[in-house]
């Protein structure tokens, strides 16, 4: 009596478990559908096939790491868009918008400056800018009263005649 | 990293990190021994010649500088949010941690040879001064040197200020200044003559204290790009330095071009180049007995050199 009961329990047990397994193995397969979804974030991160977080899309963006250490973008700028980062993690140029003034900025960036940047003010005008190191630097700007271009090599200003005819 | 369920009460944040990186190095040992640090909060041991960390903490922080007190058996880690770490090699305890003001960090901490005083500067420019034979009192000389960066502390005890284009060398004893040095760049290290190695962007400086005089300032002459069929060519780039150290009689220098300059130390001439990292070597270490040299790299590399 006591040895039928017990296989019966053993055989319900094992059917139980089979049926567990078997279903769990089933919603594990079931991929989320979000097609018809409006889906409301944060931020989201891309990573590559090491981890390496290489593009995010957030708000606020978060302050960018450099050769092993941390740098802040100060008190007043914090920004959110969507940032790049290469396969050393180190962030080379975004689409953003800043989160006080209200510019709107697309940046390129060398592993240790910014190097181009293209800009609208919130009020009116935009600015191109490129830049390298030792004092080399080509403005190119518009705003409601005037243009502006300006070109500087090593610091000093190249002079240019104004509204020339 | 950031889900879609609804009602979610961790406040997730975006924290743009390469969990690979190493950011710092430390040698605990004569040879063939460091602790690293991560961004993603591992501090760990690496042995030379095998593959794997052996973990000494996991912090929920990120980690920028360790230095190794010697006399203490403790890792001293500067973190993010949670200040100055000092920690126990063999438990991984944190016996004590030193506490840095909210929304402020130090991004490099450097720790006297002799173990007495722990200093650094945090991200908004204050300078931070630990006596650690004194239970940690803080020392500050902002009335005697105000707008000044403390950037080393040599054998003997002298404190090394950067400011305006000069470094000062300061009696903390005596509260007076010693010396004033005309030469600017970044204070990397002081060898037993009393040089100055400085770090410039892309540029070294190996400046006499004795004389007065700058001796020789060099760059990396050309990144080597390397093809995956071991080729290589050179490019002529000159990008900025990561770190650089004296031995006896030579100067080593690492970059974001991946590689290790070696350089005589008396004329400043090029003795060979070292290009076995992947990734932008983020800091070396020399052994005490400087015959081996360490460098870790932004992928999560470690090599060790032995020197002649």
């Amino acid at each position: 009596m006591d040895t039928k009961f017990y296989k019966l329990l053993l055989a319900i047990n094992l059917f139980v478990t089979i049926g567990l397994c078997l279903a769990y193995y089933k919603s594990n397969k079931i991929k989320p559908d979000f097609t018809n979804d409006i889906i409301k974030v944060r931020g989201i991160v891309v990573v590559d096939s090491s981890g390496v977080e290489r593009v995010i899309i957030g708000s606020p963006l978060p302050d960018p790491t450099i050769h092993g250490y941390r740098i802040s973008r100060g008190d007043y700028g914090s920004i959110s868009g969507i940032m790049l980062y290469d396969s050393e993690g180190q962030e080379r140029g975004g689409y953003v918008t800043d989160n006080g003034y209200g510019n709107i900025f697309l940046t390129l960036d060398s592993k240790t400056q910014q190097n181009a940047l293209f800009m609208a003010d919130p009020h009116g005008g935009a600015a191109i800018q490129v830049w390298g190191r030792n004092g080399n630097k080509i403005s190119l700007s518009a705003g409601d009263e005037d243009i502006y271009l300006d070109l500087t090599k090593n610091n000093k200003a190249l002079k240019f005649k104004t509204d020339e005819e | 990293m950031l889900g879609c369920e609804k009602n979610n009460k961790n406040i997730q944040q975006l924290v743009a990190i390469n969990p690979l990186s190493y950011t710092d190095v430390a040698f605990s040992s004569i040879k063939d021994t460091v602790f690293v640090s991560t961004y993603s909060g591992r501090i760990s041991k690496r042995i030379k010649e095998q593959d794997k960390e052996e973990l000494l903490i996991q912090l929920k922080d990120e980690v920028y500088s360790l230095q190794y007190s010697d006399k203490q058996n403790l890792v001293i880690a500067s973190t993010l949010k949670s200040g100055i770490l000092f920690i126990d090699v063999h438990t991984g305890e944190i016996k004590k941690t030193l506490q840095i003001k909210k929304d402020t960090w130090l991004n490099s901490i450097f720790l006297s040879k002799d173990d007495n005083y722990l200093i650094g500067f945090d991200t908004k420019g204050n300078n931070h001064i630990w006596d650690l034979n004194n239970d940690y009192k803080k020392l500050d000389f902002k009335k005697e040197l105000p707008n000044s960066f403390i950037r080393y502390v040599d054998k003997l005890g002298a404190f090394y200020y950067q400011t305006q284009g000069k470094y000062i060398k300061w009696n903390p004893t005596d509260k007076r200044i010693e010396k004033e040095y005309k030469i600017s760049g970044k204070l990397v290290d002081i060898n037993d003559n009393g040089d100055f190695l400085l770090l410039n962007f892309n540029e070294f400086r190996m400046f006499n204290s004795k004389a007065d005089s700058l001796e020789f300032k060099n760059k990396h002459p050309y990144y080597i790009y390397k093809y995956s069929n071991g080729d290589t060519v050179h490019d002529p780039y000159q990008l900025k330095l990561t770190a650089a150290r004296f031995t006896m009689d030579k100067i080593y220098t690492s970059s974001l071009d991946q590689s290790i300059r070696v350089w005589n130390k008396i004329d400043g001439t090029l003795i060979d180049e070292w290009y076995l990292h992947n990734a932008t070597i983020s800091d070396i270490d020399i052994s005490k007995n400087q015959k081996q040299l360490v460098s870790v790299d932004l992928k999560g590399e470690i090599r060790f050199w032995d020197l002649k």
